[in-house]
C-alpha cells in the first residue's frame, strides 16, 4: 500500500528527533543507467521514481534517496558506498 | 567480445583470451588495493579515496568513526564482488589464460550484480589513476601508457553498459 502524507509524518515523530536524509551525489564516472539501476534495485523504486531521482542527481549535482533515523541512513551510504555510489548522510533542513 | 545479452534466466557474454587476460590483471590489482586501504594505508591514494569516500560531509569525527565501523566490510564485499569476477572466469575454463581461446561466460541475477558492482570499483579507481596519479605513478607513465589505460576504462564502459541493459532486462520479464 503506498504511503500517505500522513504515514510519512508519523514516520518522522516515530524516530524521536529531527530526520536524517541519504544524499546521493553527482559523479563523472557512473552511468546514469547504472544510478537508475542501484535506485530501483537496492531501494525497491519503481522505474519512472528511479529514473527521476538519477536525473535530479545529474542535472543538480545531488539528490535526497531517502529520509529516516540516523542507524537507517548509514545503513544506505554505506550500501550506496557498496555500489561505488558518493552518498552521505546528513540531518534534514528543517 | 560479444556485449553481454539477456539469455532466458541469464545473461551471457563472450570474451576473447586477451580480454579476459586484462580484466583479470586489473581485477587483482583492485584486490590489492582494497586490501591496502582496509590495512589502513593507501588512504593518500585517489583511488583509495574515492572507493571508501567520507560518509559526513561536515562532521569530520563522524566521518572518521562510520568509516573505522564500515572499513572491513565495505572492503571484504568488495573483494567478494572482485572474486566473483575471476570464479566465473575459473568457472568458464578462461583461467589461466590460453591464448585463441575465447570464453563464453553465462552469469545468473546475483553473480551479475557482483560483476556490475566490481566493474564499476575498477571504472572509479582506473579514472581515479587517470585523473590523479601519485607522484610515483605520474613519474613512471608515458603518454602511451595513460592511452592504454583511457582504453582500458572505455572498453570497461563498454562492457559494463551492457551489463546494465541486459540485467534490466531479465527484470523487465
Amino acid at each position: 500500500m503506498p504511503k500517505t502524507a500522513d504515514d510519512t509524518r508519523l514516520d518522522e515523530q516515530l524516530t524521536l528527533g529531527s530526520p536524517w536524509v541519504t544524499i546521493v551525489w553527482d559523479d563523472p564516472v557512473n552511468l546514469m543507467t547504472y544510478v537508475a539501476f542501484v535506485f530501483r534495485s537496492y531501494f525497491g523504486m519503481s522505474r519512472e521514481k528511479a529514473e527521476k531521482l538519477m536525473l535530479q542527481v545529474h542535472n543538480d549535482g545531488r539528490a535526497v534517496v531517502a529520509t529516516g533515523t540516523r542507524e537507517e541512513m548509514e545503513r544506505h551510504v554505506s550500501a550506496m558506498h557498496g555500489y561505488g555510489l558518493m552518498a552521505t548522510l546528513q540531518e534534514a533542513d528543517r | 567480445m560479444r556485449a553481454f545479452r539477456r539469455s532466458g534466466e541469464h545473461i551471457e557474454a563472450r570474451f576473447e583470451d586477451i580480454e579476459v587476460s586484462v580484466l583479470t590483471n586489473l581485477t587483482e590489482q583492485l584486490h590489492a588495493l582494497i586490501d591496502g586501504v582496509a590495512a589502513g594505508g593507501a588512504v593518500e591514494d585517489a583511488a583509495g579515496a574515492r572507493l571508501f569516500p567520507p560518509a559526513y560531509l561536515s562532521d569530520e569525527e563522524a566521518a572518521e568513526e562510520f568509516r573505522r565501523f564500515t572499513v572491513d566490510d565495505l572492503a571484504q564485499s568488495m573483494k567478494a564482488d572482485a572474486d566473483a569476477v575471476l570464479e566465473t572466469f575459473r568457472d568458464h575454463g578462461a583461467l589461466p589464460v590460453t591464448m585463441g581461446r575465447t570464453t563464453e561466460v553465462r552469469l545468473d541475477r546475483d553473480a551479475a550484480l557482483r560483476w556490475m558492482r566490481s566493474l564499476t570499483d575498477l571504472r572509479l579507481s582506473l579514472d581515479s589513476r587517470i585523473a590523479e596519479p601519485t607522484d610515483a605513478l605520474a613519474a613512471e607513465l608515458s603518454d602511451e601508457d595513460v592511452e592504454s589505460l583511457q582504453g582500458m576504462y572505455d572498453w570497461l564502459t563498454f562492457v559494463q553498459g551492457t551489463l546494465i541493459e541486459a540485467v534490466e532486462e531479465l527484470d523487465a520479464r
